[in-house]
C-alpha cells in the first residue's frame, strides 16, 4: 500500500497518449469488436458445431460441415450462380453506365435534365425496384412480354424458367445500379484533362481513336472501381432475389447469401449456414486481394 | 470531459436496456394478446372482423393480429423470438409444422386448457364453459392429435378444388355442369379446350398448373398412398419418406405429359399466376386452394359467375383415398404469461364457435372447423348463391379417415416440400425423368429428416 | 452574322440524332417507373387485363389515399427515416472521432489499429449475420430501433474517407492550436469539422442511402409491423395485398419520391464520396 502511494503521480507518456486517443478510437473499436470481430470468430466456431433448430444445443462435429459445404454440389452450384450473376450485372451496369455517361458528357441545352434522369435510379431502393420489375416481368399480364411481343419476340416466363430467372434478376439489378455507375463514370470523364484530347487531335486521331487511346486508358481506374463495387454488390445481393424468385426455379437464382439465409433461417441449420458464411468470407477476402493486385498492375496512371 | 463522456455512454446503454421488458402489455386496461398470422387480402380482413368481434365481446383481452409473411416466414420469426419478449402469445402456422412445433416444446397444447376448463367448470360463476370437441371437424382434430393430445387448435381449413371456366367449356362443346372428375378426364377435356390461332400458336390451353408440393401430397392421399414411413409418422417417428412410389411417379408423369403436350401451362410456384392465366382467358382450368375463393369472387365481382368449381380430380378411383384436411392451426406459446395464454385460449374458443365459423367460411372460403357451421347463416345462403362453395364441402365430407388422409408428420417438412418442388421443376423444365427426379427428392428429403431427427433427439 | 446563324443551324441539325438517342435512352430508363405510376392509378381489375394499358384513362387517386390510410406506409417511412438518421448521425460521430485520432493524435499502435479498422471492410456483413442476429436476439433487441441501428454505428469506410480529408489539413494548424492551448476536442470542433463540412456531407449522403436501402437485416430482426422499414413493408405488402396491387404500387411511388428528391438535391456529394473510393483504387 505504502509503496503504491509513494509512486509518482505522473503517468508514463505511453499511458497518457493512449488515454488521450481512447475516447476517439474506442467507440468505433468497441462496435467493431462486438459486431464484426466477435461474430466472425463465432461464425467459424459455429461452423464446427451442429445445432438444433431451436437454438438450444450445439454439438462439436469437427470439420464435417466445412467438408460438406466444400464438397456439396449445392454449394458449388450457388458459387457458380453468384459468379454468373456478378458477371451479368458488372458487364451490364458498367457497359450501360459507360454508354449513358458518354451520352450526357457534352454541352447541350437541357443536358442537365438527361443527367438527372440517367442517374435517378440511385433513388430506387431494392424493394421498390423489385416490386416495379415484378410487375413488368409477369409472364401473363406483364408489360415486358407484351412489348417484346409487339417486336415479334416470343414471350418468356421470366421468373419461372431456370434459363431466364437469373438474367431477369440481373436485368433488375442493372437497372438499380446503373444510376450509380453513370454518376461515377461521368465524374471520371469530367476529370480527363482536355489537353489529352487536343494533343490526340493534333496527331490526327478521329473520335473512335480518341475514345480508344485517350478516354478508355484515362478512365481505367474509374472502370475498375465501378466493376469492383459491382462485384461486391453482386456478392451481397439478397433483396431482389428474396422478392422476385426466392432462389428458384431449380435453384437457378440461389446466390451464396440466399443460400446462407435459407440454411440458417428457413431450414434452421445454423451450424451448416455458418460454415457457408465462413467460406463466403474467405472468397471475398481472396477477391479483394485479386482486385488490389489488379489495381496495381492494370490501371494505367494515377 | 472524458468522465462525462463515459457517464453519457453508460446512461445511453442503460436507457437502451431499459427500453425492453418481457412482461405484459396493457392497452386501456386490457391484456394485449399478440396473434401472428399469415392471412392476406380479403382473408386478412375477415380475420380482423373476427378479432374485432372477440374484442368487443369481452373487456379483459385485446387480441392484436399481426401479419408476419407466409407461414415459413412467420415460423422463422417465431424461432427467432424464442426467449425474447418479441414472442407472440399465439401463432397461426400451417399443418406441416406439427412435428416441429411439438419438438420445440415451446407451446401449451389446447388439450391442457380443455382439461382445465373441464375441471374448473361450474366452480364459480365467472368461469367459461368448456368446449365440446364432438362438433369439431373430426379430420382436423385427427390431424392435430399426436400421442393422444390435441396439440394445436384447427383454425383455417382449406383444400384444393378444380376451378374451371364455364364459358370456355361451352365454347369447346363440353358440358359446363360436368367438370372432369379424374385426371384422365381432365386430360381429354383439355384436348377439346385447346385453342390455336391461325399461325398454330396456342391461345388457350386446358389448365394452368402451379408447382406446389401440397398438390402432390393431396394427389397422393387421393390415391390412398402414404408419404412418410411409420404410418405417415403417426405410428412412430418418421425416419424417411416413401413418396417415391409408383403412385408418386404417376402424378409426376401425368403432369409432365400435360405440360409437354401443351395441354397445360406451367406457371411456376405461385398459385396466383394460375388464377391470372385463367382470368385472362389463357387457361380454362386451375387446381388451387379454396382459400382463394373469396378473393376471386370479390375481385371479379359479377364476372366470377363464369368460374365453376369441382372437387379436385384424382388419379384413378380408390375408395380409401381422400384429401388431407390440415390447413392451418393456432398455437399458444408456453413462455408468455399465463393471463396472455388464457386470453389466447378464450379467443380460440370464440373463434371456433359455430356462428363465428359460419361467417369466417363465408368471408374467406375456408371450411368451418365446426360441423354445425355449414348449416348456419350466413353459410347456408352463401351455398345457395354460390354453388362453388358447396363443392368444397362435399369433398370434405366424402373423405375417409385413415393414415393416408390424416397427413404426414415430419420435422423438416419445409425442406421436404422444397425437394418435391425441385423435383417438379427438374422434370418440367430440367428434362429429368419423373422416377429420377422423385428418387433424388426422396434422398434429399431423407438427408434432411436424418439431420433433423438427430439434432432434436 | 450569316455564318454564325449557319453554324448554329448546323449544330442544331447535328444534335438531332444525339437528342433522339438521349430521349430513347431516357425512355428506357424511366419506363419501369412510368409503368409503376400508371398502374398505381388504375383500378385493380385493369391490372389483370391483357394487353396491358399504358395510360390511366380514369386515374383513381384514391389509391394514394388508401396507401396512406389503409396500409401503414407513413409508419414504414418514419421507421426508415429514424433508422437511417440514427445510423447516419452515429457513423458521422464515430468516424469523425476515429479519423481525428488517426490524423492528429499520436498514440502507440496507431498504424496497427488503423489496419484493424480497414480490415473490417474485408468482412462481408452477410458472413457475420448469424452471430449478429444471435447477439441482438439475446439483448432482446428484436423489433427495436437499437437493434436496427447499433450494429451499424461504426464504419471503416467513413473513417477512411474522413481521414483522407483530415490529412489534407496543414499540420501547422495543429501546431498553432497546441500553442494556443486548444485541447483535442476544441481543435476538432472549432477547426477540423468546419473545414471538412463537404466531406462530412458526403459521408452523410452515403450512409443515409445505404441504411435506407438495408433489406436483409431489418427483415431478420423486425416482426412487429410497427417496426418495419419501407423496404420490408413494401416487400410484405406486395405478398399480403394480392388483390390491391395498385395500392401497394401507390405506396411504392410514395416511398420513392423522398429518395428521388434527396438524390437530385445532394448529387454532388454523392459523386464526391464515390470518386473518393475510386481514387483509393
Amino acid at each position: 500500500m505504502t509503496v503504491a502511494a509513494a509512486r509518482p503521480r505522473r503517468r508514463s507518456p505511453w499511458l497518457r497518449q493512449s488515454l488521450a486517443a481512447a475516447p476517439f478510437v474506442l467507440p468505433s473499436l468497441a462496435l467493431f469488436c462486438v459486431f464484426v470481430f466477435y461474430p466472425l470468430v463465432r461464425s467459424i466456431w459455429l461452423g464446427f458445431h451442429a445445432t438444433d433448430p431451436f437454438g438450444r444445443r450445439e454439438v462439436w462435429v469437427g470439420i464435417d460441415q466445412y467438408r460438406d459445404v466444400l464438397t456439396s454440389s449445392d454449394f458449388r452450384h450457388s458459387l457458380i450462380v453468384t459468379g454468373q450473376f456478378a458477371l451479368y450485372t458488372v458487364i451490364g451496369s458498367t457497359g450501360l453506365g459507360l454508354y449513358l455517361a458518354l451520352l450526357v458528357h457534352r454541352r447541350l441545352p437541357g443536358i442537365i435534365l438527361f443527367r438527372t434522369v440517367f442517374t435517378s435510379t440511385v433513388a430506387s431502393s431494392v424493394a421498390v425496384s423489385s416490386v416495379m420489375w415484378l410487375l413488368l416481368l409477369n409472364p401473363g399480364v406483364g408489360v415486358l412480354n407484351y412489348v417484346l411481343g409487339q417486336g415479334g419476340v416470343p414471350a418468356a416466363n421470366w421468373l419461372t424458367d431456370p434459363k431466364w430467372a437469373l438474367p431477369a434478376i440481373a436485368m433488375t439489378t442493372v437497372w438499380m445500379n446503373v444510376g450509380l455507375a453513370t454518376i461515377v463514370i461521368l465524374a471520371g470523364l469530367q476529370n480527363i484533362p482536355e489537353e489529352l484530347y487536343e494533343s490526340a487531335r493534333v496527331d490526327g486521331a478521329g473520335p473512335w481513336s480518341q475514345f480508344v487511346h485517350v478516354t478508355l486508358p484515362a478512365l481505367s481506374p474509374t472502370l475498375l472501381f465501378v466493376s469492383t463495387v459491382g462485384v461486391i454488390f453482386a456478392f451481397q445481393s439478397f433483396g431482389q432475389i428474396d422478392i422476385l424468385t426466392k432462389g428458384g426455379p431449380l435453384d437457378s437464382t440461389t446466390v451464396i447469401v440466399y443460400s446462407i439465409y435459407r440454411e440458417a433461417f428457413l431450414h434452421y441449420n445454423v451450424g451448416l449456414a455458418s460454415a457457408q458464411a465462413v467460406v463466403l468470407f474467405v472468397i471475398v477476402l481472396l477477391l479483394t486481394m485479386v482486385q488490389f493486385i489488379a489495381a496495381q498492375r492494370w490501371v494505367f496512371y494515377r | 470531459m472524458r468522465r462525462r463522456l463515459i457517464l453519457l455512454l453508460m446512461l445511453v446503454l442503460a436507457a437502451l436496456a431499459g427500453c425492453t421488458d418481457r412482461g405484459l402489455h396493457y392497452v386501456n386496461g386490457r391484456v394485449e394478446v399478440r396473434f401472428w398470422h399469415s392471412m392476406t387480402g380479403v382473408n386478412s380482413n375477415a380475420l380482423q372482423k373476427m378479432v374485432d368481434g372477440f374484442n368487443a365481446s369481452q373487456d379483459q383481452y385485446t387480441v392484436v393480429p399481426i401479419y408476419q409473411g407466409g407461414y415459413p416466414d412467420s415460423l422463422k420469426k417465431l424461432v427467432a423470438s424464442f426467449g425474447t419478449s418479441a414472442m407472440p402469445a399465439m401463432i397461426q402456422l400451417d399443418d406441416i409444422e406439427l412435428r416441429f412445433m411439438v419438438d420445440s416444446g415451446a407451446t401449451t397444447p389446447p388439450q391442457d386448457f380443455i382439461d382445465l376448463d373441464m375441471a374448473t367448470s361450474g366452480a364459480s360463476e365467472g368461469y367459461p364453459s368448456p368446449i365440446d370437441l364432438s362438433d369439431f371437424e373430426p379430420r382436423a382434430i385427427d390431424y392435430y392429435t399426436l400421442d393422444g393430445k390435441l396439440r394445436a387448435m384447427p383454425f383455417n381449413l382449406s383444400g384444393l378444388v378444380l376451378y374451371y371456366d364455364r364459358d370456355a367449356f361451352k365454347d369447346a362443346g363440353l358440358d359446363p355442369d360436368r367438370p372432369p372428375a379424374t385426371l384422365e378426364e381432365l386430360r381429354s377435356d383439355s384436348q377439346k379446350l385447346l385453342k390455336r390461332d391461325a399461325g398454330g400458336a396456342i391461345t388457350r390451353n386446358g389448365i394452368a398448373l402451379s408447382i406446389d408440393a401440397w398438390k402432390f401430397e393431396q394427389m397422393l392421399a387421393k390415391q390412398g398412398a402414404l408419404y412418410a414411413n411409420n404410418g405417415n409418422g403417426r405410428a412412430g417417428l418418421a425416419t424417411g419418406v416413401v413418396f417415391d412410389s409408383p403412385q408418386g411417379e404417376a402424378i409426376l408423369t401425368w403432369w409432365q405429359e400435360m405440360v409437354k403436350s401443351g395441354l397445360a401451362t406451367n406457371v411456376g410456384r405461385q398459385g396466383l399466376q394460375a388464377f391470372l392465366s385463367m382470368i385472362t382467358g389463357k387457361s380454362a382450368m386451375a387446381i388451387e386452394s379454396t382459400a382463394s375463393m373469396r378473393t376471386i369472387l370479390i375481385t371479379l365481382g359479377a364476372a366470377s359467375a363464369r368460374f365453376g368449381t369441382a372437387p379436385m380430380p384424382s388419379l384413378g378411383t380408390n375408395p380409401e383415398g381422400g384429401i388431407v384436411l390440415g390447413g392451418a392451426a393456432a398455437w399458444i406459446m408456453k413462455d408468455r404469461p399465463d393471463v396472455e395464454q388464457r386470453g389466447a385460449w378464450e379467443f380460440l374458443k370464440y373463434a371456433t364457435q359455430p356462428q363465428v365459423q359460419a361467417q369466417w367460411h363465408v368471408d374467406t372460403g375456408y371450411f368451418p372447423v365446426r360441423v354445425s357451421a355449414w348449416d348456419l347463416e350466413p353459410a347456408a345462403s352463401l351455398h345457395k348463391q354460390f354453388p362453388q362453395f358447396t363443392t368444397a364441402r362435399d369433398q370434405v365430407l366424402r373423405s375417409p379417415q385413415n393414415p393416408a388422409t390424416a397427413g404426414a408428420v415430419i420435422g423438416p417438412f419445409t425442406q421436404v416440400r422444397e425437394a418435391i418442388e425441385n423435383a417438379f421443376e427438374a422434370v418440367l423444365v430440367g428434362g429429368k425423368t419423373p422416377r429420377e427426379a422423385l428418387q433424388e427428392a426422396a434422398a434429399s428429403a431423407n438427408r434432411a429428416i436424418t439431420r433433423y431427427n438427430r439434432s432434436v433427439q | 452574322m450569316k455564318r454564325t446563324a449557319m453554324r448554329m443551324a448546323f449544330k442544331f441539325v447535328a444534335s438531332v440524332p444525339v437528342y433522339a438517342l438521349l430521349m430513347a435512352s431516357a425512355a428506357v430508363i424511366l419506363f419501369p417507373l412510368y409503368m409503376t405510376v400508371v398502374d398505381s392509378l388504375q383500378p385493380v381489375t385493369k391490372l389483370l387485363t391483357y394487353p396491358p394499358d399504358f395510360w390511366p384513362h380514369s386515374p383513381q387517386w384514391s389509391n394514394y389515399r388508401a396507401a396512406f390510410t389503409d396500409i401503414p406506409m407513413p409508419r414504414y417511412m418514419l421507421n426508415s427515416l429514424i433508422m437511417a438518421t440514427v445510423i447516419t448521425s452515429g457513423q458521422i460521430v464515430t468516424s469523425i472521432l476515429a479519423a481525428y485520432a488517426f490524423s492528429f493524435v499520436r498514440f502507440p499502435g496507431r498504424t496497427l489499429i488503423f489496419f484493424v479498422f480497414l480490415s473490417t471492410m474485408m468482412v462481408p456483413w452477410e458472413a457475420s449475420i448469424i452471430p449478429n442476429f444471435q447477439i441482438v436476439q439475446r439483448l432482446n433487441w428484436l423489433d427495436t430501433y437499437q437493434g436496427l441501428t447499433v450494429p451499424f454505428l461504426a464504419t471503416a469506410f467513413g473513417t477512411f474517407l474522413l481521414r483522407q480529408q483530415f490529412m489534407t489539413l496543414p499540420a501547422e494548424l495543429k501546431d498553432a492550436a497546441d500553442i494556443d492551448g486548444y485541447g483535442n476536442m476544441r481543435f476538432l470542433f472549432f477547426v477540423v469539422i468546419p473545414l471538412s463540412r463537404a466531406a462530412i456531407a458526403t459521408l452523410a449522403v452515403f450512409s443515409f442511402l445505404q441504411s435506407w436501402n438495408q433489406y436483409l437485416w431489418p427483415l431478420l430482426i423486425t416482426n412487429d409491423p410497427h417496426m418495419r422499414t419501407v423496404q420490408i413493408g413494401i416487400a410484405s405488402l406486395q405478398d399480403q395485398e394480392v388483390q390491391r396491387t395498385n395500392v401497394v404500387l401507390a405506396g411504392t411511388v410514395m416511398a420513392l419520391l423522398p429518395m428521388l428528391f434527396l438524390v437530385v438535391a445532394f448529387q454532388r456529394f454523392l459523386v464526391r464520396g464515390l470518386t473518393a473510393g475510386a481514387v483509393k483504387g
